[in-house]
């Protein structure tokens, strides 16, 4: 048998197989045939003759092996073909219909979870979007009565207008939106409990929205700078920033 | 190679043509086989899954012509290192790859295809490997971040204040974006870019808007707390950073949290001189989405060269603020022929400035926005930027 070249003889065990490129097989004449260059006079080396007898053990060796593995090969080889004309299947079937199995059964409780994730992060959307855009409706609503109730007052006033109580008319204003709000809001509790979460979600908005509009009305904490005058600007149509500003 | 590039592109297309199928037997083999990898993964893998499909259809057709393919998976093997993929996690990828491959091609695959395609797999997966460990050697495969400020403004904005624990420093250019994983919604990254030049201490500003429905967006406004700690990415795009060679004004549009590069580009014109007059346009649909407006304005009083102008389209009633959206207010205060736009925003509102300001005449290449494209994952973005380009940025 030529040993040096047995992997003619190598059944196709499949990917295991790839080997490197280039790769030579280790052969026992290679080892037989390796030499050393001698190291350079009075430097220190291996003697050569230990080293030529460790290579001739080594060739041994791999001799030994090489026949023992080709010898395998062959037996396998010869098995397999021995099956297949027998008509026995010598993959683990069994156990391959098992994995295919669970993988099958694994990709299908993914694109469930996938699937709920999905319809939750759709609810949640629908959730938010619905408490956002009620809330700038009711901001809207609640501007507008504020600024109704402050005319109405000072149609009212006459000569005993004061900016402080105009503002005081708005505030209530507001305050009383905010009520007929969570109000709205709560109602919504006595519903299913998969409503608690709209509801409080709602309620959370519409504080947020509250809390910036009351802050425009008081005036923050600490005063932001004026903002620079805008020639295109319409005329101003806000709430305008009452602090200071008594008209006795 | 043992098998025509032809031949391997072909058997991809037929697998693919199989649709969502691929993917989901993929990871289940994947999976199956080895449990111990689900944990890299998000609870939900339907993103996942076209990731995947469109990562593998770039490898293939670029089989063949590595000088399309190579920088590609360099790309995606060093950003997978935030993701904790190391050397040993790729051979049992390519075992799942390749029973996928077997399953939907049946008869037809063969030894010559695996073969093939266990070669082609290879040659990515070392590429991979290479540029993931040769990064490592520049970069952590990501920064420590702890939250040390979270600021709730108005519905839906929250102000973020990470400290960065940087043994090696976390440099970025202003206008990058950084991939961001808050230990409530673990394996899920988002983007979001710095508002502010990256310091010497590590801070790094984050302006985030709860998407509806968002996972990632909800949790860091809602629920993430002073003293959690964050993974950061190294930082990514080119899209929205200065053009060193360029000294002309410019024109800054923003729309909601769109705001936070530009004010960080702010930053940096400021830190290189303040020579550019800026007009920063901050737009909003309503009051609430003029976040960060008092920090703008005192921006504005402290740097001559600073315009800000707030602008409104939802909102009848706001005092003091321009009405309309960022662009049409932008074009109607003057003519911007010869500046640097910036546009950063929602996709909606880039989209339409960019058709807004290519209407006034404004050539395209003088407007600069990120890609419409919203996907959490951007192995194409991946720095090439270079230590020396971050050094020219100056920190404080």
């Amino acid at each position: 048998m030529n040993t040096a070249n047995h992997t003619r003889d190598e059944p196709k065990l499949g990917l295991e197989q790839a080997l490197p490129r280039g790769w030579q097989p280790l052969s026992p004449e290679h080892v037989r045939g390796q030499r050393f260059r001698e190291t350079a006079l009075g430097r220190r080396g291996y003697r050569p003759d230990e080293v030529e007898a460790f290579l001739a053990r080594m060739a041994e060796e791999v001799q030994r092996w090489t026949t023992i593995h080709a010898r395998d090969l062959a037996e396998i080889n010869r098995l397999r073909d021995f099956f297949r004309n027998q008509n026995i299947d010598t993959e683990p079937a069994r156990q391959r219909a098992f994995s295919s199995e669970a993988i099958n059964i694994l990709a299908t409780a993914q694109q469930q979870a996938d699937q709920l994730i999905a319809d939750a992060k759709t609810h949640a959307r629908s959730m938010q979007t619905d408490a956002r855009s009620q809330a700038e409706r009711v901001v809207v609503e609640a501007r507008r009565e504020a600024e109704a109730a402050a005319h109405a007052y000072r149609v009212r006033a006459g000569q005993q207008y004061s900016a402080d109580r105009e503002q005081v008319e708005r505030l209530a204003a507001i305050a009383r939106n905010i009520l007929a709000a969570v109000a709205g809001a709560t109602s919504q509790l006595d519903g299913a409990t998969s409503q608690l979460d709209g509801a409080s979600a709602q309620i959370r908005a519409v504080g947020d929205a509250f809390s910036a509009e009351l802050t425009k009305l008081v005036g923050p904490p600490i005063a932001a700078p004026e903002r620079a005058a805008i020639p295109d600007h319409p005329t101003a149509t806000g709430i305008q920033p009452a602090r200071g500003q008594t008209h006795r | 190679m043992t098998v025509e590039p032809d031949r391997l592109q072909a058997s991809w297309a037929r697998v693919v043509a199989h649709g969502d199928a691929v993917p989901a037997y993929f990871y289940a083999a994947l999976f199956t086989r080895n449990p111990q990898l689900r944990q890299l993964f998000p609870a939900s893998m339907a993103g996942q899954r076209d990731r995947l499909v469109t990562a593998l259809g770039r490898i293939v057709a670029g089989v063949g012509q590595p000088d399309v393919m190579l920088p590609f998976a360099r790309g995606l093997g060093r950003d997978h290192r935030r993701f904790d993929v190391r050397p040993e996690h790729y051979p049992p990828v390519g075992e799942a790859l390749l029973a996928t491959l077997s399953q939907f091609l049946g008869p037809d695959w063969d030894a010559d295809l695996a073969a093939g395609w266990t070669e082609a797999y290879g040659l990515v997966a070392q590429v991979m490997c290479d540029a993931a460990a040769e990064a490592t050697r520049n970069e952590p495969p990501y920064w420590k971040a702890l939250v040390v400020e979270h600021e709730r403004r108005g519905l839906d904005v929250a102000v973020v204040r990470l400290q960065v624990d940087q043994p090696v420093p976390y440099w970025y250019l202003p206008g990058q974006s950084c991939a961001i994983e808050v230990p409530t919604r673990l394996r899920l990254w988002r983007y979001y870019s710095p508002a502010n030049i990256p310091r010497r201490d590590g801070l790094v500003e984050l302006h985030v808007k709860a998407v509806p429905g968002g996972e990632v967006s909800t949790a860091i406004v809602q629920s993430l707390r002073v003293g959690d700690e964050t993974r950061v990415g190294a930082p990514i795009g080119h899209s929205l950073t200065l053009d060193p060679d360029s000294g002309r004004d410019l024109l800054l549009l923003a729309g909601g949290t769109g705001l936070a590069p530009l004010k960080a580009l702010t930053e940096q014109l400021a830190a290189e001189g303040g020579r550019r007059r800026v007009t920063l346009v901050v737009g909003g649909r309503t009051s609430g989405d003029l976040y960060d407006l008092p920090a703008l304005e005192s921006m504005a009083q402290q740097m001559p060269w600073l315009t800000v102008v707030p602008t409104l389209s939802h909102d009848a009633h706001a005092a003091g603020v321009h009405r309309g959206t960022a662009v049409d207010v932008a074009l109607r205060m003057g003519r911007w022929d010869t500046h640097d736009i910036y546009v950063c925003g929602p996709a909606e509102m880039v989209a339409t400035s960019r058709e807004r300001l290519a209407e006034a005449g404004i050539a395209p290449q003088q407007i600069r926005s990120e890609d419409g494209t919203n996907d959490p994952y951007r192995p194409d973005s991946v720095a090439t930027v270079t230590v020396a380009d971050r050094a020219e940025v100056y920190a404080r």
